[in-house]
């Protein structure tokens, strides 16, 4: 593609480690823990985030068997009420940037 | 009532130390560079997930007393939970597990068939086992009901 403007030879891109963008994603994990029931986790992912019994599955037993599992994502805000709803039903989560 | 027990201790200032604790309320955040965040979730957030824990324990400890008349100590104990109650049980049975399971040090190799009698623990893992056993009638019951609805996993009779 054509552009009317000559491009500098080199655009250094890289951006430092410590700068995050604002709209970085957020992520929510589940950790595997001993206590809480493979049934309990899946009604729970059923309950709060309306995934269908199949994925709600699949992500119990990828915390169960890779000891955790990313169960959603989105702005800081809306994870951190994931988070909040996850622990007042006992599951063990933590929200953290998606980098 | 092991479960009014639990809702007082939520109702009051958090220990130094607690394992028990702090499985109950874990941090929710793990990153270092977020301990302004980390606090201030321990500050906001988790005094109200304290009080609706405590209050799904004291609705558990109040079914059980309504359904066991006292001094009928002998009787079958037979509750009825009501669609909106449910939650609340599954949660405050989920609690009761992660307080006794935490203090006992329960972990995924163990196999209750195999429970030395001997053990000093041995009516509290009692304790757990039944509570774990309710548990999961309760959730099966429910997602076996999710299974019949239309689908949206929610409808609960």
């Amino acid at each position: 593609m054509r552009s009317g403007t000559v491009a500098p030879e080199r655009v250094d891109e890289r951006v430092p480690d410590d700068v995050v963008a604002p709209d970085t994603p957020w992520i929510v994990i589940v950790w595997n823990d001993p206590v809480n029931l493979m049934s309990y986790v899946v009604y729970v992912l059923q309950k709060l985030f309306g995934y269908p019994r199949e994925k709600a599955t699949r992500l119990m037993l990828q915390v169960h068997e890779e000891g955790r599992a990313v169960v959603s994502s989105g702005a800081r805000e809306k994870a951190e009420v994931d988070v909040a709803r996850l622990h007042a039903h006992g599951l063990w989560a933590t929200l953290q940037r998606d980098r | 009532m092991l479960a009014e027990v639990l809702a007082d201790r939520l109702s009051h200032d958090p220990p130094a130390s607690d394992a028990s604790f702090d499985r109950l309320f874990p941090r929710a955040y793990l990153d270092p560079t977020e301990e302004d965040s980390a606090l201030e979730w321990e500050s906001s957030v988790r005094p109200d997930l304290a009080r609706e824990k405590a209050g799904s324990l004291t609705l558990l400890a109040a079914c059980l007393r309504s359904a066991s008349p006292e001094g009928a100590t002998e009787q079958p104990v037979v509750a009825r939970i009501g669609p909106d109650e449910v939650d609340a049980w599954l949660m405050a049975l989920n609690d009761l597990r992660l307080d006794l399971g935490t203090r006992l040090g329960v972990d995924e190799e163990r196999d209750p068939t195999t429970a030395a009698p001997a053990d000093p623990d041995a009516d509290w893992w009692s304790v757990y086992d039944f509570l774990t056993w309710c548990q999961g009638m309760l959730v099966e019951v429910i997602l076996g009901d999710s299974d019949t609805a239309d689908g949206t996993g929610d409808e609960r009779t």
